[in-house]
Parts: C-alpha cells; sequence; structure tokens
C-alpha cells in the first residue's frame, strides 16, 4: 500500500472512531484489522504486549462495575450491563486509535520526515542528527578529560564536560590520554613486561619515558628492597626498604624524583612507562599525584602502567583504565604480540593526529 | 538584509546546531543508559529521566546563552532517542520535546535565575505523569476520567476520607513528582553557574579553550 493511502486511511479511521459513535467505530476497527492483516502487520506489533491486555480486561470490568446501573452481580461484584458495554466500545476505540495510529507513523518514512523540516526552514536538524551521531563517541572522551582535569565535585566535573563539549562545538578538538594496563598477581612479570615493551619501543627509535622496579634480594633471595629505574638516564633511586615481616617502608622522596622523571619525560617521550600502582597509589599517594598531573599537562600522552590486581578495581577507576586495554598476566600468559601492537597502533594514531593538528 | 548580515546569521545557526547537537548526543547517551537501567529496574523511569533532562538542559541553557537552544537540543535528542533498540517511541520523544520547551520558555521569563530549574523541573516531571493520563484518556475517551473519579470516590470511602480529601492525597502526590524535577533543576542552574564561573576564571586568565 502507497504511504500515502495509507496515512489516508490511519486519519479516516482515527476521525471515524473520535467522533464517538458505535457504529462507525465498530466498522473502524473491522477496517483497521483488515488493512492491518492485509498490508501492514506492525499495526498489531503494540497489542501483543500483556500490559496493553491486562488493562483492556481491568478497563472493561471497572466500566462494568462503576458506570451505568447494576443489573447483576459476578462474585458479589454489582455489574452493570450498560457498563460492560461502555467498557467494550471504550476498548473498540483504544484499539482502533492504536492500530491508525500505528498506519498514520509507519507512513512516515525518515526521508518523509526530512522533507518536511527542510520545508519549514530547519535542514540544520538533520546535519544536526548526523553531527550529534558522531559526537556520541567522543561524550565518553571528553568526561574522561574532565575527571582528569578538574579534582573538584562531580557537579563541577560535570561543569568541565559542558564547557569541553561547548569548546568542541566550537572547533575545538577533544583529547585523549590512552592509558593501557599491565596486571597480574606478584611475581607474574609485570615489570619484565614494562621492560620488553621498552626495549621494544627503544628499538623502533621511539622515544621512551618513565620508569620500571627493581627488585633488590639479599643472599638467601630473599627481596629487601626496590628500586626505581629511570628509562631514560638507567639512574636508580631506592623506592622501598624492608625485610620480613616487617614489610617495606617507602622513601617519599624517591616519589618526588619519580614525579619528576614523569614530568620531564611527558615532553619528550612517546610513550611513558610506568612501574608500579598499588596500594599507595589506589589512596591517592604516591605515584598517584605525579601522574594525574602528568596526565592533565601532556592529555595526548600514551601511557603504560603495571597495575596491582588486588587493587585494580580501584585504580582502574582513578586512572580511567577500561578493561580493554588492560593486559592481565594471570589470564593470558607472557605479555603477547598482540597487546603491543594496540600500543602501537594507538601511537601510530597519536603520531597521525598530530600531523593533522600541523 | 545585506549578503555579510545573511552570512553572520547563517553561520550564527550552524554553530548554534552544532552545540544542540554535541549536547542532544550527550542527553541522549544519559538517555540510552540511565533509561534502560532504570527501565530494567522496574523504577518510575520517567520522572526521574525528566530531571535528569532538566539538570543538562538548564545547565546548558544558562552555558549558551542563546534562546530556544534547550528545544534544538530536545529536537536531536528525540531524534537520537528514536535509534536506540526500542526504536520510535511517540511518548518518550515527546517528553524529551516538552522537556526542551519548557526549559526554553523558563529560560526566556526567567533568565539566568535559580526559577528557570525549578519551574521547569515541576512542570517537566508533573507534564510526564499527566501525559501518560491524556494518551490514556484520547485512548478509551471520556469514560476513563467517569471511572477514575468514580474509583476516587471509592477510594476515599474504603479509607474513611471525607468527601474531597482524596484529591489532597493527588495533590500531594503531584508535589512530590515536582520536587524530584525541582531538585534536578536547582542541580542543572549549579552547574550551570559553576560553568559560567570557570568560563569567566578562563577569560580572566587570558587562557584560549585549550
Amino acid at each position: 500500500m502507497n504511504n500515502r493511502v495509507k496515512f489516508a486511511v490511519g486519519l479516516l479511521l482515527l476521525i471515524i472512531v473520535i467522533t464517538g459513535h458505535r457504529l462507525p467505530m465498530i466498522i473502524a476497527l473491522i477496517s483497521s484489522v483488515v488493512v492491518g492483516l492485509t498490508f501492514e502487520r506492525r499495526v498489531f506489533r503494540k497489542i501483543g504486549k500483556p500490559a496493553f491486555w491486562i488493562f483492556t480486561i481491568f478497563v472493561t470490568l471497572l466500566a462494568g462495575s462503576l458506570l451505568g446501573e447494576d443489573s447483576f452481580k459476578w462474585h458479589g461484584i454489582p455489574i452493570s450491563k450498560e457498563g460492560v458495554i461502555a467498557g467494550l466500545f471504550m476498548n473498540i476505540r483504544a484499539f482502533t486509535i492504536v492500530f491508525s495510529t500505528v498506519l498514520i507513523a509507519t507512513s512516515l518514512s525518515k526521508e518523509r520526515m526530512l522533507r518536511y523540516t527542510q520545508k519549514f526552514g530547519l535542514e540544520q536538524v538533520n546535519q544536526a542528527y548526523e553531527s550529534a551521531i558522531d559526537t556520541l563517541p567522543l561524550v565518553k572522551d571528553a568526561w574522561w578529560e574532565a575527571q582528569l582535569e578538574e579534582s573538584g565535585s562531580i557537579l563541577k566535573k560535570i561543569a568541565r564536560l559542558m564547557i569541553k563539549l561547548m569548546d568542541y562545538a566550537e572547533g575545538e578538538k577533544i583529547r585523549r590520554v590512552k592509558i593501557f594496563g599491565i596486571t597480574g598477581c606478584q611475581g607474574s612479570g609485570k615489570s619484565t613486561s614494562i621492560e620488553i615493551i621498552a626495549k621494544k619501543f627503544k628499538d623502533e627509535r621511539k622515544r621512551v619515558g618513565g620508569f620500571y622496579q627493581k627488585k633488590i634480594i639479599n643472599e638467601d633471595g630473599k627481596s629487601i628492597a626496590f628500586d626505581l629505574v629511570h628509562f631514560n638516564s638507567n639512574k636508580s633511586i631506592r623506592l622501598a626498604e624492608g625485610e620480613g615481616r616487617r614489610g617495606f617502608t617507602f622513601d617519599e622522596e624517591s616519589f618526588k624524583a619519580a614525579s619528576e622523571w614523569l614530568a620531564v619525560d611527558a615532553k619528550s617521550s612517546d610513550i611513558l612507562l610506568v612501574d608500579e600502582l598499588g596500594i599507595l597509589e589506589s589512596k591517592g599517594k604516591g605515584h598517584a599525584n605525579g601522574l594525574i598531573q602528568v596526565i592533565r599537562n601532556n592529555p595526548e600522552i600514551v601511557i603504560v602502567a603495571t597495575f596491582r590486581k588486588d587493587k585494580l578495581k580501584t585504580l582502574a577507576s582513578r586512572f580511567l583504565l577500561s578493561a580493554d586495554n588492560t593486559y592481565d598476566h594471570d589470564k593470558k600468559g607472557y605479555l603477547s604480540d598482540e597487546f603491543i601492537e594496540l600500543i602501537k597502533a594507538e601511537l601510530e594514531n597519536k603520531a597521525a593526529l598530530d600531523e593533522t593538528s600541523l | 538584509m545585506s549578503k555579510k548580515s545573511k552570512v553572520e546569521k547563517s553561520s550564527n545557526q550552524t554553530v548554534m546546531w552544532k552545540q544542540a547537537a554535541v549536547f542532544g548526543a550527550l542527553w541522549g547517551v544519559i538517555e540510552i543508559t540511565i533509561g534502560s537501567f532504570l527501565h530494567a529496574t522496574r523504577l518510575p523511569s520517567g520522572i526521574f529521566l525528566a530531571s535528569t533532562g532538566i539538570a543538562l538542559l538548564t545547565a546548558t541553557q544558562m552555558l549558551t546563552g542563546k534562546p530556544w537552544m534547550a528545544f534544538r537540543i530536545a529536537l536531536v535528542c528525540a531524534g537520537v532517542r528514536a535509534l536506540t533498540p526500542h526504536g520510535l517511541m511517540l511518548g518518550p520523544m515527546a517528553s524529551i520535546l516538552l522537556q526542551g520547551l519548557f526549559v526554553s520558555v523558563a529560560w526566556i521569563l526567567f533568565r539566568n535565575s535559580i526559577l528557570t530549574g525549578i519551574v521547569a523541573g515541576a512542570f517537566a516531571t508533573i507534564s510526564t505523569q499527566l501525559q501518560s493520563f491524556v494518551v490514556k484518556l484520547f485512548a478509551y475517551g471520556v469514560e476513563l476520567l467517569e471511572i477514575y473519579l468514580q474509583l476516587l470516590g471509592k477510594a476515599e470511602s474504603f479509607f474513611r476520607l471525607e468527601h474531597g480529601q482524596g484529591w489532597i492525597v493527588i495533590i500531594f502526590y503531584f508535589a512530590f513528582v515536582a520536587s524530584i524535577g525541582i531538585i534536578g533543576g536547582i542541580i542543572g542552574h549549579r552547574i550551570g553557574w559553576l560553568a559560567l564561573q570557570m568560563i569567566s576564571e578562563r577569560s580572566k586568565s587570558g587562557a584560549t579553550p585549550e
């Protein structure tokens, strides 16, 4: 059936049923069912829902008991014949209205609606729809960036997001920090993976910044200390010392030095490697502030960090790490080439964006 | 109109529609994610979504300072909403458009005053409740109104209330519904105010956006 005819039939049935005369209403219902069965089965979709039928029965019963004079009793409830008939006609009206409105709605194709909007001088609505669909994935990036940039309340973060989106609408780019995570239980090889990544990218002449954690062991093979080793200068600094059950004591100075390394390297590196984020960082201590400062000041940097598994959930939300970008040694074994390729693709993507902005 | 002013007008219109597209996308994301969640939890999603929508629209209307911006955003969001797996749903789309209309009109009347959020919020959440009633009334006819009134009378006698006290309960219900919208409006006003402050600080410091 032609869309115009469909629209006209739907409208005609709607008008007939609204007049409220009983015989035309019955004819309209039968006609709409015939039209639906013959040309447009979508008209029956709405009445397939149980809620529709429950309400139909409910209306008929209520009309029977509340409208008109009582004529008989059903399970002790006074029912009026007149009321039941009124209820049935209410349902006939509702059915026909549903059928005819669906018929009208299906006759209005997207193209036709767009033609109408253009006719009324709203030709930019179509472009706005397309633009909105393109923007959908960017909203997530903008929210990510706003959260990192704004340390205040949630309302401040939302306000920041809105400013970002407004800037974007006026032609600004939405930048995004990409953090890749490596996790696994103790001794699973997280630091080794970081070193592998560093070597791999250095071999490819990429500028690698950041540091890794080196375990210092005594003659008995027990860990007695941890050092931070700077990739660029090979300098090392004592991070923590300790032995036995007393655990390790962290040196606050090492975090300051690490923050400085990160701040300097972020300006001159393609990729920043951080080993590792754990209990302290999950509480906003340790490397947390240094790393967040780097992210705020260098929103386009690519970061690969190791995360302690028992604190992964908290750390992932603090540093906005996504599950797609996380490599779990416990599940996947030793670092795969696939993960390295993922990082490489991001670096290439970033380089392409840099070229475009130039 | 001179050629130059025509070009300027067209360029302004483009920026306005771009802004509407961006904020419409943001609202669309909220509608799809929070809406699906609320729908799954069987909570009254319409009221809470309307309140969230009002918060967003009030903030955006304040931030952009352009008349009818909220309505433009609503137009875009209604279009985005139609792309969800549920497809074209006239009820939610009408609700979104009404919210845009309320915020736009309230902003024209009260500008950046908190009244914009309060008035628009109250109207928006109440309208979500009235909308379903009006749709049912249209479908089933005026007899439905008679049934509802009779039910109200029966409920009054069942709960041993005096004649007319049922209406007070209904008014209280609508006041509760309106209060949810008002909270959304106040939050939106706060976000808008914070965003305007951030922009003013940015222009004082002379920093360009990013």
